[in-house]
């Protein structure tokens, strides 16, 4: 009888799994991240990136809405409708309406690994400073190089580097992307900044502790500056929670660059 | 009783009289997007006429001697330009028409594209890869294009159609759009993966 149930069970989680991996992924069925978290950009529903990077790609594309006013979909998955990521990039951008109704600077980017098909489409108002050859050129670089390479994360969160550099620079940096040795001193100093501030904001919460009585708006010991102006970590708390985004009504005409690797 | 029939009659006027109102401002809204479209779909082709001289003028340097492609190029492309498609006179001909001179650009420029493969020096080009990549973002466009404009025209086809609204369609003249059809090889890319 246990043998019966273990078999039933198996056959069901494979008939799931297996659905689960054939899912084509369409517009009508790629959830839209960004609706329901502001912050995030990148859609993966198949789990394809680590978080870690994930959450590195949306960081530059967040940086891209708020300082160059383009709202961006980055979508990975593993299959798309009929290995069509071109038909998948237009129809997210104009069901959606990615970017701004006014200015219609959108941008999807499709990468379906399984299909190994991409396609980078900007929108209507886009495709002047993002033209079909720049879109070739980010995508030569950073996509099909890296998924070549097997390496998802770094395609998608260099192409958001790329494009992000773009529209704060004028270049996309692409040549020197991968040994930058501007981007290293930042790395470095960054990465020292914030380990400092990690060991001082640990100094500060046991010395919190020891205060007991205080209204825990203590004076620090560097100089008797409030807590609240360095910005002690240990104080903030929460875990940083945004609602929900929105799109804007942008519209896709059928511009870009896409292919295969 | 006379001025309660007076007012039934007076209110079925009004009502009439909003609804063909609401009717027919419907049926131009839709009318306007779909002739809208159809600009766009011309304007997309326009473009690609425009890039096919840089195109042969990028394979001539590299290839003087294919005489033939670039003389089918020229041809193609004035004829395509000739036919404008007016949106107060859009026969299934016409459209039929259209597609056949834009059919003859597509294969034109499929063979000028082929050119490169005997030419590894063209094929290296930074320009003829440019221009690659620009003519199939253009093919793309135009492919949005023609399904925005056969999406409208199913939308408006569907308003003039539909009871009670094919009275006032018919009244005042609103008739059935013609879409793009899937023609042979009017509506497929040339192949540009060389």
């Amino acid at each position: 009888m246990n043998k019966i149930l273990f078999a039933f069970y198996t056959f069901l989680f494979s008939v799931f799994t297996l659905q689960v991996a054939a899912m084509d992924w369409d517009a009508d069925n790629i959830p839209m991240v960004h609706l329901q978290d502001a912050r995030r950009y990148v859609s993966d529903p198949d789990g394809i990136m680590s978080p870690a990077m994930r959450d590195s790609t949306d960081s530059y594309l967040r940086r891209l809405e708020k300082e160059a006013g383009i709202q961006t979909v980055f979508v990975i998955v593993s299959h798309v409708k009929n290995g069509d990521a071109f038909r998948v990039a237009e129809d997210i951008g104009n069901k959606y309406g990615v970017g701004d109704r006014k200015t219609r600077r959108g941008l999807v980017v499709v990468v379906a690994v399984d299909d190994k098909k991409y396609f980078i489409a900007p929108g209507n108002g886009l495709e002047g400073d993002l033209t079909d050859v720049d879109c070739d050129d980010i995508a030569q670089a950073c996509i099909v190089r890296n998924m070549r390479a097997g390496d998802v994360d770094e395609a998608m969160l260099s192409t958001a580097k790329a494009v992000y550099n773009k529209f704060k620079t004028g270049e996309t940096g692409i040549e020197g992307a991968s040994d930058d040795g501007a981007n290293d001193v930042v790395i470095v100093i960054l990465f020292l900044v914030v380990f400092f501030w990690i060991v001082w904001a640990k100094i500060n919460h046991d010395d919190d502790n020891h205060r007991g009585g205080n209204n825990g708006r203590g004076r620090d010991r560097f100089g008797g500056v409030p807590f609240i102006f360095w910005g002690n970590p240990g104080s903030t708390g929460g875990s940083g929670f945004s609602g929900g985004g929105s799109f804007g009504g942008g519209s896709f005409g059928g511009g870009g660059s896409g292919g295969g690797w | 009783m006379k001025n309660k029939t007076l007012l039934i009659v007076i209110a079925i006027v009004v009502v009439v009289g909003l609804w063909a109102f609401s009717g027919y401002n419907g049926m131009v809204d839709k009318q306007e997007e779909a002739t809208t479209a159809l600009s766009n779909v011309e304007t997309q082709y326009q473009r690609r006429a425009d890039m096919m001289p840089q195109l042969a003028k990028i394979v001539k340097a590299y290839a003087k001697h294919e005489k033939e492609t670039f003389e089918a190029v020229t041809k193609a492309r004035n004829a395509a330009t000739q036919i404008h498609l007016d949106a107060d006179n859009l026969t299934p001909e016409k459209m039929k028409q259209f597609e056949a001179a834009q059919s003859q650009v597509s294969q034109a420029l499929s063979r000028l594209i082929a050119v490169a493969e005997a030419y590894p020096e063209l094929k290296a080009s930074e320009n003829f890869k440019a221009l690659q990549v620009q003519e199939e973002g253009t093919e793309n466009r135009i492919s949005e294009a023609r399904r925005k404009y056969n999406d409208a025209v199913q939308n408006y086809n569907q308003t003039v159609r539909h009871f009670p609204n094919s009275l006032l369609a018919g009244i005042f003249g609103f008739d059935k759009m013609t879409k793009f059809a899937a023609a042979e090889g009017a509506e497929k890319a040339p192949d540009l993966d060389i």
